[in-house]
């Protein structure tokens, strides 16, 4: 499954760094994907402005935002279905911004998986090794084996039209993966998904991306996918990056108050209330904030102003004295009647030192 | 690479249609401004006698006078293509409603059902009027088995019979635009006209004839302007006591042998098309930016 | 049954409706009716009869007419939905910038007046000097029709968008072999849509065909034009119903692909 033992012939040759040649192995260092000082413009409206991003081989690399974000572009831009308005990009190295996306060592597995309606399920996959110029029998060998790697192997004979959303999925990942790319790209490959196959699908994608050994990037708006899925992510707010970082870095230490409050739930204070010098914002998620023992002094006090049943706990909400809303979690949903007669009095609020976490802005 | 490839699939249809259908018209144009041949076509010197006859006539003793011939068959061409249209608008507009409301699968079949007529042979379509409006036709028999007259009507023949033409062949170009319109129409809308107190009439007057204005104009747009150069209609039904202008043009370069007056005549009724185009563009852009 | 209020039912309008269907229909059904009319006065029936059929069919200048007409629609046929199809995909890809000059082009034979296409396009032909006969009407039909043949085709491309092209090009397909592996196969109920429209549109033609042809590229339509100037007689019925029942025939199909090409994407 080496990206290197391509059987492609000729045409292959006019696509950038599909075969590298021997004894230029890219040491694992240098990123495969490098964008610099992006900038994509549509009219006065800019979906990416300054991106710098450098995205190491072999990584899962997510791209997640609300919708609007930029993230698509950026996909769109990697693939080369568009053309930045200003930066470059660089593939292992040598710059890619204007090659088109057909001489891209890339695909791209589409959010409506866009497999060709009027094609079976092994013309489909076929494709792209047709394109590069494989020859038959190679070709021939390669389709039920990506087939049986997505475990589509008895359906290379349907039309598209004839299979569910999941096996469409499924061959959509056969179909860009056949032709042993160097890169994956995933634009939200889950959405039309429903739950169930959705945690199906993600652990077949953390299987596919160990067998395949090559550098996918996903793109999403589901933090609790992108966190799961992730060896790193990428935070994107209106054309911006706000935060790169593993999982654990984006979730525990986040960068700026976007990304507290985008990844999980935060309560953001002003540091001024907890008697703190400066004039920045404190992040504490409610899982870690809890009610002060009697006798206890507390980080900061409060009205309880409800108590809700979430179901696997209960949730504390807590007006401070300038009127800001805090939330605290606690287990013990057994208990709702005792937390309810709570509502209305005046508790203290503390938690540990190191769940708090000082933002810039 | 990505912008040039696609726009030079355009360019074999580009050229055909400029060499074929622009040139010929620019060569139209130049006609209007020649003398006539003796044997049709036209030669030199350049003139504007083609446009001066449209309005006057010359004297044996070759002095100039008004002459209404030819600007009343270009009124009746107007008025009879307005009128088709207003007609078509009139009478459309309760079918298009009607399609409008019945299920998806209903709509297909009505808006199939409408338009199947359109791709009758214009000729045969117009000719069948023929079978029913003439002397010895359908209706005057009719009329006479029933005792109801005891000669013949004279249906054809008249501005009425053209106009019956006119709107039968165009009808179904105003259905489909307003149906297009309705159909965009969010029932909602309609629904809380009602809840605020219009009734049924208010609700037509107030919601659904403005909104569907834009689909009106476009519908009227596609029967005025065939309708204005149309030959056919005015041809078999018309006779010589209805003509249009498309009846003109075709004189002009048949039996009168005048091909720049026919080339003038071309010109003036192209140039009011096109005005009359442009126009409702520029007033449909107008709407849609305020 | 009592029904509530429900404003999708206008009282009267499916009445209303059902008497223009009959408006739109009646005159049709009445030629065909007489076409069957086995008595040699068209308007006194004698008899349901097949013979005027038979009058048609054996008649010399009619199969003429009808070949030509074929010959004409066939050729316009193939050469505008070669150019209007590659023409639709190609404005339909192509920036947005010169789109509304080439759409106004394109539009052209549709908003030009059918009358001045056909004496505008005799006076090009006849002042270049080409007579080159049945050749002469199909160019003028070929430009006529590319409006028809690209309308499903614009319509079909809109509705795909570039979903599967850009799937094509991310797997290494270049621009040649994405429309021929792609976006052809794909529009392939389009065209066919096209194709019948322009044939269509073609053999319903009588104002160009009559002022650009010359004595030996008469067309159906023209034929039948000449047989209704000389007097209305039953063969005209006869005739007339031909060309009607093939409208529709092909009008029928040409909807049942439509309707695939709809229902598929």
């Amino acid at each position: 499954m080496s990206p290197n033992t391509n059987p492609a012939t000729r045409a292959s040759s006019k696509v950038v760094g599909l075969q590298n040649a021997p004894g230029a192995e890219p040491s694992i260092a240098d990123p495969i994907i490098q964008l610099s000082d992006v900038t994509l413009q549509f009219g006065e409206f800019k979906a990416l402005q300054g991106v710098n991003l450098a995205i190491n081989p072999g990584e899962f690399f997510t791209l997640l935002g609300p919708s609007g974000c930029g993230k698509t572009s950026l996909l769109r831009l990697i693939a080369g279905f568009q053309s930045p308005t200003s930066g470059n990009i660089e593939l292992d190295g040598k710059d890619v911004t204007a090659v088109p996306p057909h001489r891209r060592p890339i695909n791209t597995v589409f959010q409506n998986y866009a497999l060709f309606p009027h094609m079976t399920v092994a013309q489909n996959v076929r494709f792209g090794l047709e394109m590069l110029g494989w020859d038959g029998g190679a070709a021939d060998a390669r389709v039920p084996e990506v087939l049986s790697l997505v475990g589509m192997n008895g359906f290379a004979t349907r039309r598209p039209d004839a299979l569910s959303g999941g096996q469409q999925q499924r061959v959509a990942l056969a179909r860009a993966l056949a032709p042993k790319p160097r890169v994956l790209l995933l634009d939200e490959p889950m959405s039309a998904l429903d739950l169930k196959l959705r945690k199906e699908t993600q652990n077949e994608l953390k299987r596919l991306h160990r067998e395949a050994g090559i550098t996918f990037i996903l793109v999403t708006h589901d933090q609790e996918e992108a966190l799961t899925l992730s060896d790193r992510i990428a935070v994107l707010r209106w054309g911006e990056i706000k935060q790169v970082g593993s999982p654990e870095e984006i979730y525990c230490s986040p960068a700026n108050s976007y990304v507290a409050d985008f990844i999980g739930e935060a309560n953001l204070i002003r540091t001024q209330l907890l008697g703190v010098s400066g004039d920045g914002m404190v992040m504490v998620r409610p899982e870690d904030i809890s009610l002060a023992n009697a006798g206890e002094s507390g980080r900061i006090s409060g009205i309880v102003a409800d108590v809700r049943f979430l179901g696997s706990g209960i949730e504390f909400v807590v007006r401070t004295a300038d009127g800001e809303l805090l939330r605290a979690r606690s287990a013990g949903a057994g208990r709702l009647p005792e937390f309810r007669s709570l509502i209305g009095a005046d508790v203290r609020l503390t938690w540990p030192e190191s769940a708090q976490q000082t933002l810039g802005g | 690479m990505r912008t040039h490839s696609p726009f030079l699939l355009t360019v074999p249809a580009l050229i055909v249609l400029t060499v074929f259908m622009l040139v010929p018209l620019g060569f139209g144009v130049a006609y209007s401004f020649l003398t006539a041949g003796p044997y049709g076509g036209a030669e030199l010197p350049l003139t504007l006698e083609p446009y001066r006859k449209i309005l006057f006539e010359r004297d044996f003793d070759e002095s100039l006078y008004f002459t209404t011939t030819y600007i009343s068959i270009i009124a009746r061409s107007v008025i009879l293509a307005g009128a088709a249209a207003l007609l078509c608008a009139v009478l459309g507009f309760p079918v298009a409603w009607f399609i409008t409301c019945r299920s998806p699968k209903w709509q297909g079949i009505l808006i199939f059902v409408v338009t199947l007529p359109f791709w009758v042979n214009s000729l045969v379509r117009t000719y069948c009027w023929v079978l029913l409006l003439r002397d010895q036709g359908l209706i005057n028999n009719g009329l006479q088995e029933l005792g109801l007259t005891s000669a013949p009507l004279g249906l054809m023949y008249n501005d009425g019979a053209t106009l019956l033409g006119l709107v039968y062949n165009f009808l179904p170009f105003m259905i489909l635009p307003v149906y297009a319109a309705l159909e965009r129409l969010d029932p909602r809308l309609i629904e809380a006209a009602h809840d605020l107190y219009a009734s049924r009439v208010s609700v037509f007057r107030r919601i659904i004839v403005p909104l569907a204005a834009p689909g009106m104009m476009a519908g009227s747009l596609m029967v005025f302007a065939p309708a204005l150069g149309y030959f056919l209609v005015p041809d078999l039904l018309g006779g010589g006591k209805s003509l249009m202008i498309g009846n003109l043009i075709q004189m002009a370069f048949t039996s009168s042998r005048d091909w720049p007056f026919g080339s003038a005549l071309s010109t003036v009724v192209t140039a009011g098309v096109m005005a009359f185009i442009v126009v409702s563009a520029l007033r449909g852009k107008k709407r849609n930016a305020t | 049954m009592r029904h509530g209020f429900d404003w999708r039912r206008t009282p009267g309008f499916g009445t209303y409706t059902a008497c223009i269907f009959f408006f739109l229909y009646a005159p049709l059904v009445v030629l065909v009716a007489y076409s069957f009319n086995g008595g040699s006065l068209v308007t006194v029936w004698g008899g349901a009869s097949l013979k005027w059929f038979a009058a048609v069919a054996v008649n010399r200048d009619i199969q003429a007419a009808a070949l030509n007409s074929v010959i004409i629609a066939a050729a316009a046929t193939f050469a505008a939905t070669s150019l209007g199809t590659l023409a639709a995909v190609g404005m339909e890809r192509s920036a947005q910038r010169s789109s509304g000059v080439m759409s106004s082009l394109f539009a052209l034979p549709l908003l030009v007046p059918e009358i001045v296409t056909a004496v505008t396009t005799l006076i090009f032909f006849s002042s270049l000097n080409l007579r080159l006969g049945l050749m002469n009407l199909i160019v003028a039909h070929t430009v006529f029709c590319i409006p028809f043949a690209m309308m499903p085709v614009r319509a079909r491309m809109k509705g795909l968008g570039d979903l599967w092209e850009n799937a094509a090009r991310d797997l290494y397909a270049p621009p040649f072999k994405v429309l021929t592996r792609v976006t052809i196969p794909l529009l392939r109920p389009a065209i066919f849509s096209g194709a019948i429209l322009s044939f269509v549109v073609s053999l319903d033609d009588f104002v160009i065909s009559a002022m650009v042809g010359d004595a030996g590229t008469t067309t159906l339509p023209v034929y039948v034009y000449g047989m209704i100037r000389r007097g209305i007689t039953p063969e005209v019925n006869a005739a007339s119903t031909i060309l009607l029942v093939i409208s529709i025939v092909l009008a029928a199909v040409g909807q049942y692909l439509n309707r695939q090409a709809i229902s598929k994407s």
